[in-house]
């Protein structure tokens, strides 16, 4: 397969013994398994990070938590519960009460969704008895004061949320 | 031995590379893994706010007979967390409202580094809470008062180390460590209306 000679396709097929150099490639599928076993999670990650939050580091080797089934990210300037739509300002001083005000509206719908499930899920009344359960993660950002984070939590306690997890990411 | 030799040379060459089945096999175990990575290791702290308050890890623990003068005594740990430097745990008689005792644990600034001053920390606070827990049986509980002006990086860790101060290990029949929380954690949030008449 020389430049002077040319490529010749009939040359090539007439190679004995030609086989697939396998070897850098397998190089590189080991290197891509030991990095996908060391980051294997056998528990279903529904949760995502946006953007707009750089959680804290915390050190610890056991990674407690994972009742959570609602999410609320905290911004310096953005708040999201779950998937519902951003509350974003300007100035959490000069808007809170609006603010507090928008969040206490989504803890009631997703109260009232958790009840409603509830009722769909059990038939049966004593099955159904305290069966209704939010648990919030707060995962907020490390700059976020926890003024912000005390009086949303407030206000989830006064929607009928009682149960929350603080998430920080897990420092190695 | 000559005839197994003549029969070995008698098998015709495989011109196909040994290492296929390897491939074959990572590539099929490649997927699996990537549809499982995490990519992000959270690490969650749970916590309760006023109105459930049940520990679902306690058991009622068996009294000794000893500790009878405050086994009727209710007792409630109040841990305020005002600065970045320093925990202090106050223990209240829930019936009158006495503070008993008040201890206070200083952090060190390198305690976001050295996971042996952490371990060195959550070990003392761990031992006063155990020795308030034979004193008062009926102490089940630490609530948790945060001041409002601190960051969510600095108290995170602080309640990491609280949350670490409260479990008990114990080893369980097999080599596994059992652990059992011995306090529920109740968050006590102010609100706005504390910062403002202040």
């Amino acid at each position: 397969m020389s430049v002077k000679g040319g490529l010749s396709f009939s040359k090539m097929s007439e190679r004995p013994n030609a086989k697939l150099q396998i070897t850098s490639l397998m190089d590189v599928l080991t290197i891509i398994l030991i990095f996908l076993l060391v980051n294997y999670s056998d528990v279903e990650q529904d949760t995502e990070l946006p953007d707009f939050v750089e959680l804290p580091l915390l050190l610890g080797k056991e990674s407690l938590g994972g009742k959570e089934n609602s999410t609320m990210a905290i911004g310096k300037n953005k708040i999201k519960l779950n998937k519902n739509t951003e509350i974003q300002f300007n100035s959490y001083q000069k808007e809170k009460d609006k603010i507090l005000e928008d969040i206490h509206e989504q803890f009631t719908a997703l109260i009232q969704k958790a009840s409603l499930d509830d009722e769909n899920k059990f038939k049966n009344e004593n099955e159904k008895e305290g069966s209704i359960k939010v648990v919030l993660a707060i995962q907020a950002d490390k700059d976020v004061p926890y003024e912000m984070i005390d009086d949303i939590v407030m206000v989830a306690s006064n929607s009928g949320i009682t149960q929350f997890e603080f998430v920080g990411l897990k420092k190695d | 031995m000559s005839f197994l030799q003549k029969k070995r040379y008698k098998i015709p060459e495989d011109d196909s590379d040994p290492m296929l089945p390897f491939m074959s096999l990572l590539l099929i175990i490649i997927p699996v893994l990537i549809g499982n990575i995490a990519f992000y290791h959270f690490k969650a702290i749970e916590l309760n706010t006023p109105g459930v308050s049940k520990n679902e890890n306690s058991n009622e623990d068996v009294i000794p007979e000893e500790e009878d003068k405050n086994k009727d005594v209710k007792a409630i740990i109040k841990t305020n967390i005002n600065t970045v430097t320093e925990i202090e745990l106050e223990l209240i008689n829930e019936d009158t409202g006495d503070t008993l005792e008040i201890k206070s644990f200083p952090l060190t600034p390198d305690m976001n580094e050295g996971e042996e001053e952490v371990e060195r920390v959550i070990a003392q606070i761990n031992e006063v809470i155990q020795s308030y827990k034979k004193l008062y049986p009926r102490l089940d509980a630490m609530l948790l008062s945060i001041d409002r002006s601190l960051n969510y990086q600095d108290i995170l860790p602080m309640i990491s180390i609280l949350q670490s101060s409260i479990e008990e290990k114990k080893r369980d029949e097999g080599d596994g460590v059992d652990v059992k929380k011995i306090l529920t954690m109740v968050l006590i949030p102010t609100g706005s209306s504390e910062s403002e008449e202040s």
